[in-house]
């Protein structure tokens, strides 16, 4: 891949999933509540589980926005973005299937869980699965260019 | 390192810049008071509707509990606000009897309360909302209540809180708006009494 490319392609990446995870972490602070809410909807946890999480969740969604955005330990945070990316698909999926009509919670409080939904997640796992795979690779592009052209 | 410590630099003012910190000052509405004062440290507002499934659970199962465990010793004021939803036929009717209610004293206004939400499925099939407040009243004080149904003033009562609602865009029942530590939340749907409880105690420490 150009490494030009590749460099816009890691910063948007990490822009979005940044963006992605302290939007959706910060409306939920402002609402532990309503998120509560939200995860007594869901039919899957003991009511006295909902609110010690609605508190405490948030704060590790920004929290790995933050450190992506930061770029500290990269491969490490976008594998974990994948891997909630991926929890949560199932959640909603889980959710869906046992007919259970309730709100996401995901972005806000006024979405319910349709295949839209479930799409839209999906689609942050792009981000995070690319950002995953290409950190392994060379990070600098000087070390491109001896690959490109080796002596 | 240096390229790290710029990155958290950049990241921490992004951060503050988008999601600027605020506390909203608690407003007084009208509405009842059902219990606890206004100077009560937590302030709960409920948007409600008589016949409306969500609103009963609500009120039997969180907000008689509220009352009785918060209420009582002034923790948490609790107010209710009448928002009759134009789809239920009689929900308007029960939202006039109870302001005339209101008028008796909170006492009476509460057993009305108990029993226009217990006998939800009853009035709201057949429509005879007086005979589940007669329940709640004595003869001489349905009475009375009748009487102040025919004053304009009770339908002026339920518009005013209608346009309170609106001006706080409820879009549906029950919404709550809690106040607590100078911030305030707004919560649409049935909220549990053990996260309601989690909630206020934390906000009580």
């Amino acid at each position: 891949m150009n490494p030009t490319l590749r460099l816009i392609l890691h910063w948007l990446c990490r822009l979005a999933l940044a963006v992605v995870f302290i939007w959706s972490g910060w409306v939920k602070v402002q609402a532990p509540l309503q998120f509560a809410v939200a995860i007594t909807g869901y039919k899957i946890i003991p009511d006295r589980f909902a609110f010690p999480i609605a508190t405490y969740f948030p704060w590790l969604e920004i929290a790995l926005g933050l450190v992506i955005l930061s770029g500290f330990k990269i491969r490490w945070s976008s594998i974990a973005s994948a891997a909630l990316m991926l929890f949560f698909i199932v959640l909603l999926s889980v959710t869906l299937f046992r007919g259970i009509e309730t709100n996401c919670g995901c972005f806000g409080f006024g979405d319910r869980i349709t295949w839209k939904t479930i799409a839209r997640d999906g689609s942050f796992l792009i981000p995070a699965l690319f950002l995953a795979i290409e950190s392994r690779l060379p990070r600098r592009l000087k070390e491109f260019r001896i690959m490109d052209n080796p002596a | 390192m240096r390229a790290k410590i710029v990155n958290w630099t950049f990241a921490t003012f992004l951060f503050l810049a988008v999601f600027p910190f605020s506390a909203q000052p608690a407003e007084q509405g009208s509405g009842q008071i059902l219990g606890g004062s206004l100077d009560a440290p937590v302030r709960i507002e409920v948007f409600s509707d008589f016949e409306c499934p969500s609103c009963r659970e609500l009120y039997l199962d969180v907000m008689r509990r509220v009352l009785v465990d918060y209420s009582s010793q002034n923790k948490v004021c609790l107010m209710y606000h009448e928002y009759p939803l134009k789809i239920h036929r009689y929900s308007r009717d029960a939202a006039r009897y109870a302001e005339a209610v209101s008028r008796l004293g909170k006492e009476k206004l509460l057993r009305v309360y108990d029993v226009l939400f217990m006998d939800q499925a009853k009035w709201s099939a057949d429509g005879r909302v007086e005979a589940s407040v007669a329940k709640a009243l004595s003869r001489a004080e349905l009475q009375t209540v009748k009487k102040f149904l025919q004053e304009p003033s009770i339908n002026a009562a339920i518009e005013k809180e209608i346009k309170l609602g609106e001006s706080r865009r409820i879009q549906s029942t029950p919404t709550w708006f809690i106040y607590a530590r100078g911030k305030e939340q707004k919560v649409e749907g049935r909220i549990t009494y053990i996260s309601l409880k989690q909630f206020i105690d934390s906000a009580l420490k």
